[in-house]
């Protein structure tokens, strides 16, 4: 017979044991910290080496592109500065560079590049002469092929000069030539809705803080939260076995009593986070006029696919806990598990790109990728069907009452075994064995 | 009424049996001493009595219940190895301890002041358990062992590894705990506690019973073969005497088990040296554990003493 006031009260214990130390209210504040921070720095960083002025040479064997390339690209280069003149983004500074009559292609070719090694130039370009014929292909040397400013520049601007090129010979003006091949721009719009009284609603303009942002924050939230209070229950187990904490309370509960205690405990962790957390996002997205971008419905499956990821991951770790008998061998034993519950983070962008497609609906059902890939598809759209989300949620229930019962298995097991800890084969023995 | 019956109990961890048949009754209001070599059984005993390990044969009924945990509640348990929440305040964790054998906080707060006022531990009261010493932790597990006034106290070696001061302090506590009433049954390797403080003691070797009653019987059992002798010449007078059978030691002191009459061996003792003190008397229970459990110890008398 279980007492259910003995889980309570060590749930309570396991609850303030967690919320009172010092490494949960620095772990409050890091997360977001290392949250935003991760999204300044590279914005930041990328920014300030994006200032630089790129110095290109440019071989123009059409002889005919280079000097209206020049011409864009100082218009380009004023576009980077800022009224007061501080910069925004980068500048290419062309020149161009003659193959001298007689000379060899390769020699320029050898002597650029070594200008480039020489750190003078930052790349050079090729316009060939068989850029007007039906291949068309533009030849970009440098040595920081990672960076795509220039090279995109360089695509779109010689594309549309190449086209301009051939219009000239219609005689039209040139600046409705360039008014003609101007780029286009592209409208991305939701669908048309139509309310209750018939009347038809005008398409939302598509916001990537709503069909982007808000997914991945709501996933990354969820990852976060799982991963920051069930793993320090594998600490928690492990310290009263190693102590022998664990008889003392076995002599007054069930080890299944102080495993769902513990369980209860560090949801209840888990959700003193996520409200937190959820209400802090919730006033940030309200105050920049996001307050409609997630629905109660998306809260409440987020609420329950955490309690249920909770449940299952934090079996895994008490089980581990209880199985090692050192803080090596339970590295060990939680590297698969941890390659199990990092999974969904490697294949979230393939979801995010096709949500409806056929990999994103199988992996969002695999209930230990389920929580995260769930909660992202269900603020991507088009959203998962109603049968998606129910075989998902009972798949899920499924596990994390599998997971509790095989845990609590291991767990009353592995808690007195002092000496050499277990592996996967023994757990599943001590499972079946019962 | 009988506080702990255990009724032919055997308990096998892969192919070592570590408890055989083992029947013991323990009646309540007693104070009860487990004595036995190091992985005779005790603790698996003691555990299995505690339900946190099933016997494979045989049942075990506490206050009367069997089979379930249902009799934890009124049971103090003291592990052989302590554990305690480094990080918690003494306070908070004795009321933890004592919330989980469902206690009333009410009384646990009132039995927490009193322990520790009578352990000299009050002004611990909100340290944390990290900041005691050894001796005080003790302590602290003791008091965590019986925060819910439990009708049954099981103390696995709770005076080992402690200075005598500390060890009189602890022992005052159990007979505290008798005086209220509790059943106390604990193990221990200082056979000198067992006799002073056991109105009854049980020795279990290599898993089986084979010692069980109070010390007189026990001893009545071992016969009056057994003298101590301080002599002139020490333990050096006694070597080459014919009837001597075993001998202990102590320095100025020696116990000597006799296979004759002690009065011929005074006549022959007094021709080698001068005699300080002769006393004839029943052997100790230290004696009578090293006889049980000495390396080439007789296995057929084991199995004698055991019935």
């Amino acid at each position: 017979m279980i007492s259910w006031r003995k889980v309570w009260t060590v749930a309570v214990t396991e609850f303030q044991n967690a919320v009172r130390s010092k490494a949960f209210l620095i772990g409050i504040l890091l997360m977001p910290s290392i949250a935003a921070l991760s999204a300044v720095i590279p914005k930041f960083a990328g920014d300030e080496l994006d200032k630089l002025e790129r110095r290109v040479a440019v071989v123009d064997e059409t002889g005919r592109l280079y000097p209206m390339l020049s011409l864009v690209a100082d218009q380009w280069n004023a576009a980077q500065l800022n009224k007061d003149g501080s910069v925004k983004g980068p500048r290419f500074r062309l020149h161009e560079v003659k193959i001298p009559a007689g000379g060899r292609p390769e020699d320029v070719r050898m002597e650029l590049s070594d200008r480039v090694r020489d750190k003078e130039i930052f790349a050079f370009v090729e316009l060939p002469k068989a850029l007007f014929a039906d291949a068309p292909r533009i030849r970009y040397y440098t040595d920081s092929p990672t960076f795509q400013p220039l090279p995109r520049w360089l695509e779109e601007v010689v594309g549309r000069l190449v086209i301009a090129e051939r219009l000239r010979n219609t005689n039209v003006d040139p600046q409705t030539m360039l008014a003609l091949v101007r780029e286009m721009q592209l409208d991305r719009l939701g669908l048309l809705t139509r309310s209750g009284d018939g009347h038809v609603a005008a398409a939302k303009v598509s916001d990537p803080i709503r069909s982007f942002v808000t997914p991945l924050v709501l996933m990354m939230l969820m990852f976060l939260i799982v991963i920051s209070t069930a793993s320090p229950l594998l600490n928690s187990v492990m310290e009263e076995k190693m102590t022998r904490i664990s008889e003392v309370l076995l002599g007054s509960l069930s080890p299944f009593e102080l495993m769902a205690g513990k369980l209860v405990g560090v949801i209840g962790v888990s959700m003193v986070l996520s409200t937190l957390y959820l209400s802090g996002a919730y006033a940030f997205a309200v105050y920049h006029g996001y307050g409609d971008a997630v629905t109660a419905g998306q809260i409440v499956w987020f609420v329950v696919y955490l309690i249920l990821a909770m449940t299952i991951y934090g079996s895994l770790f008490i089980a581990i806990g209880a199985a090692a008998t050192d803080l090596k061998d339970a590295q060990a034993l939680m590297t698969p598990c941890m390659l199990l519950f990092m999974a969904p983070i490697f294949i979230w962008m393939p979801v995010v790109r096709a949500p409806g497609s056929t990999m994103a609906i199988a992996a969002s059902l695999v209930p230990f990728a389920t929580p995260v890939l769930m909660t992202l598809r269900m603020a991507l759209t088009p959203a998962p069907t109603v049968w998606q989300i129910a075989l998902g949620f009972v798949l899920t229930l499924a596990t994390s009452v599998f997971f509790v019962w095989a845990g609590g298995r291991v767990f009353r097991v592995g808690i007195l075994m002092q000496g050499k800890s277990a592996n996967f084969a023994e757990m599943w023995r001590w499972v079946r064995a019962g | 009424m009988t506080a702990i019956d255990i009724a032919g109990v055997s308990k096998t961890f892969g192919s070592h049996l570590a408890v055989d048949d083992l029947s013991l009754s323990v009646d309540e209001g007693t104070i009860y001493g487990f004595i036995g070599p190091n992985g005779s059984g005790k603790t698996t005993t003691l555990r299995m009595i505690m339900n946190i390990l099933l016997p494979d044969r045989g049942a075990i009924h506490l206050l009367g219940r069997t089979g379930s945990s249902a009799a934890r509640d009124d049971v103090g348990y003291l592990p052989e190895e302590r554990g305690l929440y480094r990080k918690m305040s003494v306070g908070r964790l004795l009321h933890y301890y004592g919330a989980l054998k469902g206690a009333a906080a009410a009384d646990i707060e009132r039995e927490t002041t009193f322990w520790l006022e009578r352990l000299d531990l009050a002004k611990w009261r909100h340290h944390k358990i990290e900041a005691l010493s050894k001796g005080m932790s003790q302590k602290v597990q003791l008091i965590a062992t019986v925060i819910a006034r439990p009708r049954v106290v099981i103390l696995d070696e709770p005076f080992s590894g402690l200075d005598p001061v500390n060890a009189n302090v602890l022992r005052e506590a159990v007979l505290e705990l008798r005086r209220r009433g509790a059943t106390i049954v604990f193990s221990t390797h200082d056979m000198g506690v067992a006799e002073e403080m056991c109105d009854r003691i049980f020795m279990i070797f290599k898993g089986r019973k084979v010692l069980d009653g109070t010390l007189d019987e026990i001893q009545a059992r071992y016969g009056h073969d057994t003298v101590r002798v301080r002599t002139e010449a020490g333990r050096a007078a006694l070597d080459g005497q014919p009837d001597v059978e075993a001998v202990s030691d102590y320095g100025n002191l020696q116990e000597v088990r006799l296979t004759t009459d002690p009065q011929a061996f005074l006549a022959r003792l007094i021709e080698r040296t001068p005699v300080f003190h002769f006393e004839v008397t029943r052997p100790s229970l230290h004696d009578i554990f090293v006889r049980i459990a000495q390396p080439d110890a007789d296995a057929g008398r084991i199995a004698e003493v055991g019935r």
